[in-house]
């Protein structure tokens, strides 16, 4: 267990009527890059939302480096949500002098110089950007911290074609053997090039978890193709 | 950690209380400005209208920034435990802390502003009658300068102990994926029930007892010189170290209650 960042034995999240997540076990080491595949409303969100402590189990259990979630593996886990949390009268940099007094891991060099490859102003107030424009705010303070998991929720949703390229090696930057990324996407065809593993979640159940080397081998075909023809929609026309 | 909590909190109610404060000191400003030349200079006039007008202005004002300073940190909590949580609740940073922090700084404000307008109210219309020389002389100045700090401290304490209660409503309303803020609001109505059903029940039972009674006629036996010492002081003030005691005990119950939600059942939407 100390060698792996994360693991869930069990896990379980219902609500009043629906099981959002349906006993979820796995383990995950240090170094790799995750895709978190699935349709909508099939657990993805509440998923990581247990991870990092937003939300927790009915029944099982998580841990993170071996510490159930609490404000020790907060220290070690940065989340981006899939919403805006920030609060909109602020200016970008009191934003990171926020996440620089917070975070021990935070680094400001690394935000600053992605804020000028984003061409984001850095006394620009939130309430003055776009919605594209606050998502890469967001993903830029989540990444520019040297965290030991990272969670990111639909990181690419909002952003434009050329930005997505961006914030896709901006995600390969932050690779390392100590430390692992889990993002939840539909764009598959974009990040498959990045992912080590993929866990395709089905109604709140793990459906695979393999690495992408693997299903390309035991498949023939990409996950791309492998989760269209899992999760096909019944055609009744 | 828990001082650059404080730190954010105060900024960010700074941004709204500030402006709010200005304004207040603009009206009064004002309403002092017309009263000034409604007595001295230019009385029985129109400005007499003008006067009265901003006088009930000023007054409106005083609760309405007390509301305001009251409410904010409220709706901070109730914020945060929406699509604010997912900032505050990434900080290593204990729910208590959180609370903790809220609590302290909605308090601040509004034990400042009562502050300031009691001052002001003292130093411009009660000062200006009491005969200080004679109040210093007096033996029982020590006894009011308790009754009055003793007073204070239960107001200190009420008003941190009301910022948990409605903590704990928003606590509760947040247990409901859908429509949390009317979850909220029934929360409050049903925790004022049972506040109100708790207070009379020790009324009635201390009545049972005839407390008041007893109280009342162990007054008619202390003497002036009793009166000033510290056992005449605390028999003096027993209802209120009894509020006291009652406020710390909803305010602990309900802060213990937020905090177990907080950490067991947080529900992020």
């Amino acid at each position: 267990m100390e060698n792996n960042i994360l693991t869930c034995q069990g896990l379980s999240k219902q609500y009043s009527m629906k099981k959002a997540l349906d006993n979820v076990t796995l383990t995950l080491p240090a170094g790799r890059m995750v895709g978190l595949l699935g349709p909508n409303g099939s657990g993805k969100t509440t998923f990581l939302k247990l991870i990092a402590g937003f939300l927790t189990p009915s029944t099982g259990e998580v841990y993170v480096c071996g510490k159930k979630p609490g404000v020790e593996t907060k220290r070690l886990v940065s989340y981006l949500p899939d919403r805006l949390a920030l609060d909109r009268y602020e200016r970008v940099f009191q934003l990171l002098q926020m996440y620089e007094d917070f975070f021990d891991d935070f680094d400001a060099q690394k935000a600053i110089l992605m804020l000028e490859d984003l061409k984001i102003e850095p006394n620009m107030r939130l309430s003055a950007m776009s919605k594209g424009m606050l998502e890469k705010v967001q993903l830029i303070l989540t990444m520019s911290r040297n965290a030991k998991l990272y969670l990111l929720d639909e990181p690419l949703g909002g952003v434009d074609p050329a930005a997505r390229d961006y914030i896709l090696n901006t995600i390969l930057r932050n690779y390392n053997e100590n430390s692992t990324v889990i993002f939840s996407t539909h764009l598959i065809s974009d990040v498959e090039k990045i992912l080590d593993d993929a866990i395709l979640l089905k109604e709140g159940k793990v459906e695979m978890f393999k690495s992408v080397d693997d299903i390309r081998t035991e498949y023939g075909k990409s996950v791309d193709e492998l989760f269209r023809e899992v999760f096909q929609c019944s055609q009744s026309y | 950690m828990f001082s650059k909590l404080l730190k954010y909190e105060y900024r960010a109610t700074a941004r709204v209380m500030m402006p709010v404060y200005g304004i207040f000191l603009l009206l009064v400003g004002c309403t002092a400005l017309t009263r000034f030349v409604t007595y001295y200079l230019l009385p029985d006039t129109l400005l007499d209208f003008v006067r009265d007008l901003l006088t009930v202005f000023s007054f409106f004002g005083f609760v309405g920034v007390l509301l305001v300073s009251s409410l904010l940190s409220v709706v901070r909590f109730y914020q945060m435990l929406g699509d604010s949580g997912y900032l505050y609740f990434s900080f290593p940073v204990t729910p208590t802390q959180h609370m903790l922090a809220r609590a302290l700084v909605g308090t601040t404000w509004t034990v400042g502003f009562l502050l300031a307008c009691g001052l002001f109210f003292f130093f411009f219309s009660v000062a200006p009658e009491v005969n200080f020389s004679e109040l210093s002389a007096s033996p029982v100045k020590w006894l009011a300068v308790g009754i009055i700090l003793l007073s204070v401290a239960e107001v200190i304490v009420s008003i941190m102990s009301g910022y948990f209660a409605m903590f704990l409503c928003c606590a509760i309303g947040a247990q409901w994926t859908q429509r949390r803020l009317l979850a909220t609001f029934v929360a409050y109505l049903v925790m004022g029930a049972i506040s109100q059903a708790l207070s009379t029940l020790i009324l009635v039972f201390a009545w049972l007892f005839n407390a008041p009674i007893i109280w009342l006629q162990s007054l008619f036996d202390l003497s002036v010189y009793n009166i000033v010492s510290v056992a005449g002081f605390f028999q003096l003030t027993i209802p209120i170290w009894i509020a006291l005691f009652y406020t710390i005990i909803t305010g602990a119950v309900c802060f213990y209650f937020t905090k177990k939600l907080l950490e067991k059942r947080l529900n992020l939407p």
